[in-house]
């Protein structure tokens, strides 16, 4: 795993901050790619195919596809998130059960305070532990 | 019929790191199976006790879902891609 410094460009976090407001009162759920040096680059918003105020799931094909196009510009995914759209953003026990990828960062945000606030995670074999993130102007 | 295997970045730690590797194999079957011998603790993630391809695990052969062919029994041809897939999927509940 790349190390990250905690850097998350603001203008991504308002892409994350957007879909959670266009989606509400459903969880959103999408991909930040980060670049060769792993750093986050783009915000890809996927479908949450359960539709669901407390509960999301990718549609595998749209993973098969994004992962594809990502590999042909040489980005990789970086983090996962979602959002709690009316409490804490801080993972539950079914986001710990189900997470598949401790090598990605887990980002959540609700729309609970405004501003929304956005907190990163790794969670590894059902340990969860937050990696700070400081947003920044400009790029990463 | 050798077949390209992408490797999700979970996977990684136990294929040395590759993000691809070849097998060869006429069926999905057959390439988990020559995964299992080859790279230890894979099996473990990919299949359940039964040796059935785990839930949150999504399996594609070229552009397909083998869930929607003929899941492990799929066959498969000279040049094919398959790609692992672990779900991705939480909830507040
Ligand atoms: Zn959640």
């Amino acid at each position: 795993m790349k190390e990250w410094d905690g850097r998350f460009p603001r203008s991504l976090y308002e892409e994350i901050v957007a879909h959670a407001r266009s989606v509400f009162p459903e969880e959103c759920c999408g991909l930040v790619a980060g670049d060769r040096n792993g750093r986050p680059v783009r915000v890809i918003p996927m479908e949450n195919s359960l539709h669901s105020p407390v509960r999301y799931q990718m549609e595998p094909r749209e993973q098969f596809q994004v992962q594809k196009s990502l590999r042909s510009e040489g980005l990789e995914m970086w983090a996962i998130y979602h959002s709690h759209p009316v409490t804490e953003p801080v993972p539950s026990a079914t986001d710990i059960r189900l997470a598949f990828y401790p090598d990605l960062i887990y980002l959540l945000t609700s729309l609970k305070d405004t501003p929304p606030l956005l907190r990163s995670f790794r969670i590894r074999d059902g340990h969860v532990e937050e990696a700070p993130l400081t947003l920044t102007d400009g790029i990463a | 019929m050798s077949v390209l295997i992408r490797i999700p970045t979970p996977l990684r730690p136990l294929t040395n790191g590759q993000n691809e590797v070849q097998e060869t194999g006429g069926s999905v079957q057959e390439i988990l199976d020559k995964l299992t011998v080859r790279y230890p603790g894979i099996g473990e993630r990919l299949l359940d006790e039964k040796g059935d391809v785990r839930r949150f695990i999504n399996i594609y052969v070229n552009e397909e879902d083998i869930r929607f062919r003929d899941g492990v029994q799929t066959a498969l041809k000279e040049g094919d891609e398959l790609s692992i897939i672990p779900a991705i999927a939480g909830g507040s509940r």
